[in-house]
């Protein structure tokens, strides 16, 4: 993939995202002038980037739907949900699209029908319009609508306008100044108007021009002051800046029903402006004066715009004042209703995305320097190294360099451990990239189960690895939606049990020691402990005696179990085959955990617990049999000795008595299937880890040693063995399989839970 | 030439312009729509139109049929309206 889609991909997506907010703010607002902008000034950026490319369908519904909201910006389309509709699910068939090209390099199929389906629905938006097409466009005549076809996609070029009045006895030295006109390079309009009028008394004199010629064009002006070099002293012309159009320039060219002026249409009547305003009143003679009318009105016409050029035609009789008063007023019309808050910021923002859009990896500076100058004290060690290997070399007594080597690695250790730290900053993103996709998600999920939610996010700044976080969403999701759907009663419930009728979601993410607690709270029904025993009994999860023994917080629990689903029915939403039992794995994944907490009528908070960044893990390497394994320390509670004798053999397996509890011991190589070794030694060295809120000890044959290392997330193969939480390379260069206790013991814990 | 007319033609016959019509041209167009200010100009057929010729449709405002045949003025200019 070359750099520029990649580019637009990634833009698209951050386009597609920062409107997606906006429309949902629009929604809530809908007298939001500043959302209408950016709404709109994010699906013009869209359209032009989709332009770059050859994707005519993804192209034509971008501009549909530009027109649409162009016309919602000058206030004559109201913003409705329909809109807001249309324009979220154009921004899903954008996003959609995206996908598909990054994959295949090409839409999809059914791009082309879902394309002009939306397309359709933004025209019928805009159809009962204000200026209404059913009655102006069949009057619109073919040259009109040839003079807007080479008009699309000159938004943002300055144009020069030209005014061409030849002599009048231009013919007979040859000249035609039409055949001058054809050569102008990048014309978009012409003109042709008598220069003075002419009156039905005179003679006709077929060879005495008398005509006045304007034409607008987009090529650079020095190509069109070539053409005419030869008849420079009848020419005027002139730039006309973008900047003079602010609501003019990017407006939909194509559609004759958008209320916007074409850039050509406007670039004529200001043409007309300037002429009349170059004249002094007295000598603005009577035939420049209809000129300047005519082409006013003739351009307005062309577009549909009879009123507006019925307006010019009485100023006309007023004298050269009113009609350039008149032609003013249709210019500044279409800028004022455009910008109602502020004319430069409408168009002048030339950075559509804002100072804060997301990019692919963004980092502080700040942390950079960081880096930077720990680099620096890093070759300052390096430094003290060869120092030391001269002492050596000169004899210096080994106790003494001993001293100084070991001050030297713990040096360079604490530099190297900073550095790590430091690197790993960099790939921290806040949730909020997160948190921002919920917005929508959330009002979906709600609209299609007709329930009225509010969706409270805290903590959106907490951050977090990149990996983590792009990892987060999915099982957030499940998590959002299964609360809207199950978590939330519907309105009449809320009312009858005196809740607010909008149901309450609450996104949260907070810092909890080296890790991160993102949790979702409702203010729904609660989970029903007697609900989930029952539903346990009857999927056959667990035997009715022990569930009945649980308490209350390890039966909530159980919605995590594979298999249990707590809708009654099936539900739309988040009845997709996927149990929370997916959350609790997608957590684990990243080496977290997830827990709930739940009050029967007052709510449930589901949490995840994950890990900050994939940092230097404290690994403690075990042996079994005759193998090594790592064991993250943080899951190691203590590693105890006890005599054999203290282990005893209890039903279904063996266990003993720590501080006086009873835990359950498993050994480490039966765990790992390695078969059953004798036992050998009077000790029996135990691993007590706490697994899913319950402490269990494991024996493993040897300690032999600590290590911090990074523990990569399992991959490929090893990624589907169960328990295997990572690897890591050992110093000799073996990798270490990480072991993940909850994995290993998820089977053996269950009857131990009782 | 390229400005046909039958000479036997009813009053309301088309005037019809044909191939190049040049700066001369402006002049038998002239003529012969100040002859027959009925007549109708059917420009489909001219190929390219001198600026003359033009200014003569622009004066005399002749009802014209259909789209001229010189893509420029096809293209840019507007039809003159009968007045």
């Amino acid at each position: 993939m070359n750099d520029l889609l990649e580019q637009f991909l990634d833009e698209t997506r951050e386009l597609v995202q920062s409107a997606t907010e906006d429309l949902l703010a629009l929604e809530a607002a809908p007298g939001d002038a500043e959302a209408v902008n950016r709404v709109f000034r994010a699906f013009h950026t869209l359209k032009g980037s989709v332009g770059l490319f050859d994707f005519p369908p993804w192209f034509s519904l971008l501009h549909a739907a530009e027109d649409c909201l162009s016309a919602a910006r000058a206030a004559t389309l109201a913003v409705d949900s329909a809109l807001v509709d249309l324009a979220l699910e154009t921004l899903d068939a954008t996003g959609r699209w995206a996908d598909a090209v990054e994959i295949g390099g090409a839409l999809p199929e059914t791009a082309d029908a879902e394309g002009s389906a939306l397309a359709g629905r933004y025209r019928s938006l805009l159809s009962p319009g204000p200026e209404t097409r059913a009655t102006d466009a069949p009057a619109l005549p073919v040259w009109a609508s040839r003079l807007s076809e080479p008009l699309s996609g000159i938004e943002g070029r300055p144009l020069i306008a030209v005014r061409y009045q030849p002599r009048g006895d231009c013919f007979f030295s040859g000249d035609d100044p039409l055949g001058l006109v054809r050569k102008v390079p990048g014309l978009l309009a012409v003109t042709v108007e008598p220069a003075v009028p002419w009156s039905p008394d005179d003679e006709f004199d077929a060879f005495a021009c008398n005509l006045a010629i304007t034409l607008v064009s987009e090529a650079p002006r020095a190509e069109i002051e070539t053409v005419f070099r030869l008849v420079g002293d009848q020419v005027t012309v002139v730039d006309l800046p973008t900047a003079i159009y602010p609501r003019i320039v990017p407006s939909g060219t194509m559609s004759a029903g958008a209320p916007a002026l074409e850039p050509v249409v406007a670039a004529i009547l200001a043409e007309q402006v300037r002429v009349l305003a170059a004249s002094d009143e007295a000598d603005t003679d009577a035939g420049r004066l209809e000129a300047c009318a005519r082409s006013a009105m003739n351009a307005l016409r062309s577009t549909g715009r009879s009123s507006a050029a019925e307006r010019c035609g009485q100023a006309l009789g007023s004298g050269p004042d009113a009609l350039r008063a008149a032609i003013e007023a249709i210019l500044s019309n279409r800028t004022d209703a455009a910008t109602p808050t502020d004319g430069e910021e409408a168009y002048g923002a030339s950075d559509p995305l804002g100072g804060d859009a997301a990019r692919t990896l963004r980092v502080d500076s700040a942390r950079v320097d960081v880096l930077v100058a720990l680099v620096g004290e890093l070759v300052v060690a390096r430094n003290g190294l060869g120092h030391l290997a001269a002492q050596a070399e000169a004899g210096e007594d080994a106790g003494t360099l001993a001293r100084a080597i070991r001050e030297a690695d713990a040096n360079i250790g604490r530099l190297s451990t900073t550095l790590h730290r430091s690197a790993i900053s960099l790939r921290l993103t806040p949730l909020s990239s997160v948190f921002r996709r919920f917005g929508r998600q959330v009002r979906d999920a709600a609209r299609g189960l007709g329930k009225d939610v509010v969706l409270v996010v805290e903590g959106e700044a907490t951050e977090a690895d990149k990996g983590i976080v792009e990892n987060m969403f999915e099982p957030l999701l499940h998590v959002v939606r299964n609360a809207i759907d199950h978590g939330l009663e519907d309105a009449a419930n809320r009312r009858q049990v005196g809740k607010p009728e909008a149901g309450r979601i609450r996104l949260k993410a907070e810092q909890d020691g080296d890790g991160i607690v993102v949790s979702v709270s409702d203010d729904g029904r609660g989970i029903d402990p007697a609900f989930i025993r029952r539903r346990a009994v009857e999927r056959g999860l667990l035997q009715p005696e022990p569930v009945a023994t649980m308490d209350d917080a390890a039966v909530t629990d159980l919605i995590f179990a594979p298999g249990f689903s707590t809708a009654e029915s099936v539900g739309a939403l988040s009845g997709r085959g996927v149990g929370m039992d997916a959350v609790r794995a997608a957590a684990a994944r990243m080496g977290g955990r997830v827990s709930v907490e739940s009050r029967v009528g007052l709510g449930t908070t589901i949490r995840l617990h994950l890990p900050r960044t994939i940092a230097l893990a404290r690994i403690m390497v075990v042996g079994a049999g005759t193998e090594s394994y790592g064991i993250a320390m943080d899951a190691v509670v203590e590693v105890v000795r006890r005599p054999r004798t203290c282990v005893h053999a209890v039903a279904g397996g063996n266990a003993t008595v720590l501080r006086g509890r009873t835990v359950p011991v498993f050994r480490l190589v039966e765990l790992l299937g390695r078969g059953d070794r004798p036992l050998d030694g009077d000790d029996a060295l135990l691993l007590v880890v706490r697994v899913n809120g319950e402490t269990i000890a494991v024996e493993v044959d040897r300690f032999e040693a600590r290590i911090d290392a990074v523990v990569r997330p399992p991959a490929s193969l090893v990624g589907s063995v169960a328990g295997v939480g990572g690897t890591t390379m050992l110093g000799d260069g073996r990798v270490l399989l990480v072991l993940d206790p909850a994995g290993i013991l998820a089977d053996a814990s269950a009857p131990a839970g009782g | 030439m390229a400005v046909v007319r039958r000479t036997d033609a009813e009053p309301g016959t088309p005037v019809r312009l044909e191939g190049v019509c040049p700066v001369e041209d402006a002049e038998t167009l002239a003529s012969l729509i100040l002859e027959d200010p009925s007549a109708p100009v059917d420009w489909t057929a001219c190929t390219r139109m001198h600026t003359a010729v033009y200014q003569v449709l622009l004066r005399l405002r002749p009802t014209i049929l259909g789209t001229c045949g010189d893509p420029f003025v096809g293209r840019w200019l507007t039809p003159p309206s009968p007045g």
